[in-house]
């Protein structure tokens, strides 16, 4: 659905993207992950347009037009001195939505003649996804939002999100979603580190890469390990294993224990930093 | 979308023109009165706070989108990036023009300040200045400096306006015009074209601007900046190079000197003038008049000793000029101002004696003045009078009648010629209507009705003025001949000339009529000439012209170029037609100049000058054909 | 309604996991036969699983003959009482084996785990 090729992108002459080639397809989740500043915003931004590459292109194909691609940047982006009536004819006239279902604003006890500035985050956040439903999305592109938003609503968020992609069949591209209740939903893993993918696998792949063991302080630690990040505290030192292979188990006499897709992903940035120190 | 924008900009806009009207104008009331009307306080502000208006209308395209926040959805908007610029400009120009028709509506009270050439200016600096703040609106983070940086493009812009024909016509004619643009161009070339050729040059050079901004946009969107303005500067330096190239081309095809003019004045003196400088010729010499103050049109309209006068229309003051040529001292002066466009008289002012009379008031207002000035003091009498029935006016005579001068007024209104005499106490007296132009000599009114001419002698004081004396039936097409008229004041003339002139309004019978007996007899030998012509080129013209009282002429000639062509001109003189010169036809391009003194032949690459009385040729040494 | 323990910290890939679970709740008599199960979308909100996942669940045990499944009409138990106790027999070794490595893994001696056993068993033991 949508084909990456060569993407590049510099920021006063520091590069931010290099090079990226990837696809993504119809009805897939994918999760990215990456350390601060890796550029994922970034590259969500070049994906809708709203940043021009500086080299390389995005195609969209099977006919997908920007009236059916939904995003929610990091910033919340939004005419924001409108009130929120204003906001949904607007929004509905301009991408012709054709209709607007109000349940959620209704959820949320919003008044549609307040403005938009005057929401919280997480109002907002579920103010812009309820735009956004309208367009019955084929595309979703989600930045760092749900974070700010509290437990509740992120609760509502999700069941709306999951009936979402019930019903159209939305491709989603979460960035840095790690909390544990989605934890299961995304089946694509990419980790960007220094504007490219480093990783791009199979959630349940994955999980198969990479182990963890817990060593004593005095325990030894085997050399040819391949040890993507560690945390040494003065009790216990965990090393984070990637990539795993099972034949590790027996050659190694270690217990590998299986990891979360929360604290895979950790590992994955903290051995960034550690590459950055060196 | 569009709604919204227009929304924001109406918002916008009354703010602003508020803010930047009434402070100012409230501010000059309480702080003790204007010294000029209410209105022309307003107006004045107005169109300042407007220039302000455009600086600001243009450099807020983005203002609130700037940000990265909304500048994400503004564009993820399913839009391409040209429609969205689209949506984004139309309300504020719109805007723009809106008050820019309310100022044009109310320029006219905004007092003397405000001539049709200020107009003109404020319009291309008011919509340059508008389009430049556009392209700048995604330059720069800070609005002052992009204030600033708009208002240094706009002074740049403004110089080259200025700078490209000056230094043009510096380097290619070493002539120092140095003039205002519009100055320069209305005065030179028609309206049509210079709009054509202003036009060309401030689109020529905005055009860098518009394209600069759209190509950044549309390649980058809003950030980053510097990229922004890298593609911007990649466009725009080339296109300006490209539009400053074009912009000279058309300055420099407009401004040769192509179209040279001639007037052979008295005592052999030849005066050449093209767009750039006027010439004057002697023998042995020649100089070459080009301040500031000369703009000649193509036309002499009188000739009186070593004076030339001409009249032009000068748009930047919005007043009727009229010039004096001295051939002595060799310099043009403005010799006398009417305000506005409206000099009626369809055959120029009027000199008698040592006074020029020019008629003031637009052909359709019966009020008009008649403005009466000696050449030597420049004292001005100004005679007020009433018109009854609208049309053009020309003076055609004037004359002393016991010490008083009257003038003679023509005023043409549908078919009809009305005559009246203003004496210069003010009064007037009507003397009838005339089915052909009357004219004046000796004394003598001639007016004509369906087959008859009139002879009337103007005499004395009052309301009793004319007696009549005699009425000539000659058969249609009967008219004399009014010209020379700036001779009036010598001797009297002892005879005039007189035509019959077919239905394709030749010349076909010349009559001539002795003062002393105002009989009409015919000139046979002419006459008789002139149906031998006829017959043998049917598209010659004839015509009998007088030089001096004593001095005649006839000239067999046919149209060229809008001009007279001259084949043979014949002296007569007792009853005989003496060849004094027999012309080849003119070439494609030439042109031929007549005057009193002689006759110009201008052909490509060559230059002929033949002065009466005998037309030999005059040789001047500095003169290059 | 049923519980869905579903470990994200285990390698055993999700879909996995819920399809064991379901079949759990079948074989201990929890869901009957002719009990509908909640629609593809609602499951997924329920349990936080992407729709594409939980129809495969579906399409899974729809295949091993669990669940039976009609456009429009959603899902519902099907099972036969004879495929149950080989099933059965076949889940409680799994879950056996499973224990059994786990509580290998704390250290325990297989007298030990023999005599838990007993104890357990034999005693008041409490789900």
């Amino acid at each position: 659905m949508i084909e990456v090729k060569d993407l590049s992108f510099k920021f006063k002459k520091k590069p931010v993207l290099e090079n990226i080639n990837i696809r993504f397809g119809e009805g897939e989740f994918i999760l990215i992950a990456g350390n601060n500043g890796a550029g994922k915003s970034t590259f969500l931004r070049c994906l809708t347009g709203v940043l021009s590459p500086l080299s390389g292109s995005v195609y969209f194909k099977d006919g997908l037009s920007k009236r059916r691609i939904g995003y929610i940047p990091d910033g919340l982006g939004f005419f924001e001195n409108l009130t929120l009536k204003t906001a949904i004819n607007f929004h509905t006239r301009v991408f012709r939505t054709g209709g607007f279902d109000d349940s959620l604003l209704k959820e949320l006890d919003l008044d549609p003649d307040s403005k938009v500035k005057t929401l919280s985050v997480g109002e907002r956040t579920l103010f812009l996804f309820s735009l956004i439903l309208a367009q019955k999305p084929r595309l979703l592109l989600l930045d760092e939002i749900l974070h700010a938003v509290d437990a509740y609503l992120r609760d509502i968020f999700l069941d709306r999100l999951l009936d979402m992609i019930a019903q159209y069949n939305t491709t989603v591209i979460a960035v840095n979603h790690t909390f544990t209740e989605i934890e299961k939903i995304p089946e694509r893993v990419l980790v960007m580190e220094n504007g490219g993918f480093i990783i791009d696998e199979k959630t349940d792949t994955l999980r198969e890469k990479v182990k963890k063991i817990e060593l004593g302080p005095d325990e030894p630690v085997p050399d040819d390990l391949p040890v993507l990040f560690k945390k040494e505290t003065p009790y216990i030192r965990e090393y984070y294993v990637y990539p795993f292979e099972e034949k590790m188990r027996t050659g190694f006499d270690l217990e590998f224990r299986d990891l979360n897709l929360a604290d895979i992903l950790k590992s994955f940035i903290g051995g960034y930093y550690v590459k950055k120190r060196v | 979308m569009l709604r919204k924008e227009f929304n924001e900009v109406l918002k916008q806009s009354l703010f602003f023109i508020v803010l930047t009207v009434t402070i100012p104008f409230g501010l000059e009331i309480v702080l003790g009165g204007p010294s000029i009307s209410y209105f022309e306080l307003f107006f004045t502000q107005y169109h300042l706070g407007l220039l302000i208006f455009a600086l600001f209308l243009g450099n807020s395209l983005f203002l609130w989108d700037r940000k990265q926040r909304a500048a994400d959805y503004l564009l993820l908007l399913p839009y391409s990036r040209l429609r969205l610029l689209g949506i984004k400009v139309l309300p504020r120009l719109t805007a723009a023009v809106l008050f820019y028709l309310v100022f044009l509506l109310l320029y006219r009270g905004g007092g003397e300040a405000f001539t049709l050439a200020s107009v003109f200016s404020f319009t291309y600096v008011y919509f340059s200045l508008f389009i430049i703040a556009l392209s700048l609106s995604l330059s720069m983070e800070n609005y002052i400096m992009m204030a600033v940086v708009t208002l240094s493009a706009m002074a740049a812009f403004l110089g080259m306006i200025y700078l490209i024909p000056t230094l043009l016509s510096q380097w290619l004619y070493g002539t120092d015009i140095g003039l205002s643009l519009e100055y320069l161009l209305f005065l030179r070339l028609g309206f049509g074209k210079l709009l054509l050729y202003f036009i060309g040059i401030v689109v020529g050079l905005l055009f860098p601007f518009i394209a600069a901004f759209i190509f950044a946009f549309k390649k980058t969107g809003i950030h980053p900046v510097s990229r922004f303005n890298k593609r911007y500067f990649k466009v725009f330096f080339p296109l300006l190079a490209v539009g400053i190239i074009l912009s000279a081309l058309i300055v420099s095809t407009l401004f040769t000197p192509r179209h040279k003019t001639y007037y052979l004045a008295d005592k052999h003196r030849l005066v050449e003038w093209d767009s750039l400088a006027l010439r004057v010729y002697d023998e042995n010499d020649v100089e070459e008049i080009t301040h500031a103050s000369f703009r000649w049109n193509n036309r002499v309209l009188i000739e009186a000793g070593d004076s030339l006068y001409s009249r032009e229309y000068n748009f930047p003051e919005d007043s009727t000029d009229f010039l004096r040529l001295d051939l002595k001292t060799k310099s043009v002066e403005t010799f006398y101002k009417l305000e506005g466009r409206n000099y009626s008289g369809f055959t120029g002012p009027w000199l008698f004696k040592n006074t020029i009379a020019i008629v003031d008031g637009y052909p359709k207002d019966p009020d008009k003045e008649l403005h009466l000035i000696d050449i030597r003091t420049k004292e001005v009498k100004k005679i007020k009078f009433h018109q009854t029935s609208g049309g053009n006016v020309r003076l055609f005579g004037a004359d002393e009648v016991d010490g008083k001068r009257f003038w003679l007024v023509d005023s043409k209104w549908k078919f009809r010629h009305r005559v009246s005499r203003l004496w210069e106490n003010g009064e007037k007296e009507e003397l009838g209507t005339s089915r052909k132009f009357p004219c004046y000599i000796n004394g003598i009114l001639m007016t004509y009705s369906e087959d008859k001419a009139t002879l009337t002698k103007l005499t004395a004081k009052g309301m009793e003025g004319a007696r009549m004396v005699k009425t000539v039936t000659v058969g249609e097409g009967f008219i004399f001949h009014s010209y020379q008229v700036y001779d009036l004041h010598k001797p009297p003339l002892k005879q005039t000339i007189g035509a019959i002139y077919d239905q394709n309004n030749e010349s076909r019978k010349f009559f001539i009529m002795d003062f002393d007996t105002l009989e009409l007899r015919e000139m046979k030998v002419i006459n008789d000439r002139i149906e031998q012509s006829a017959r043998r080129d049917p598209e010659l013209k004839f015509y009998v012209s007088r030089r001096t009282p004593d001095e005649y002429y006839y000239l067999e000639y046919k149209w060229k170029n809008r001009g007279l062509d001259f084949r043979e001109i014949y002296a007569f003189d007792n009853n005989e037609l003496t060849l004094l010169k027999k012309f080849p036809p003119l070439e494609k391009n030439g042109k031929m100049y007549n005057s009193r003194s002689g006759i110009i032949v201008h052909e490509p690459g060559k230059l002929r000058v033949y002065a009466f009385p005998d037309l030999k040729e005059l040789k001047f040494k500095k003169l290059k054909s | 309604m049923f519980r869905m323990n579903i470990d994200t910290a285990s390698s055993i890939p999700v879909y996995k996991q819920a399809i064991q679970a379901i079949k759990v709740e079948i074989l201990a008599g929890r869901l009957k036969d002719g009990d509908s199960l909640p629609p593809i979308r609602e499951l997924a909100k329920i349990i936080r699983l992407h729709p594409n996942t939980v129809a495969k669940v579906y399409a899974a045990l729809q295949d091993e003959g669990f669940i039976a499944g009609k456009m429009g009409s959603g899902h519902w138990v099907t099972f036969k009482k004879k495929k149950l106790d080989s099933l059965k027999k076949a889940l409680i070794e799994d879950e056996f084996r499973n224990f059994i490595d786990r509580v290998l893994a704390v250290g325990a001696t297989k007298t030990e785990i023999k005599e838990l056993m007993e104890k357990h068993l034999d005693g008041d033991h409490h789900d």
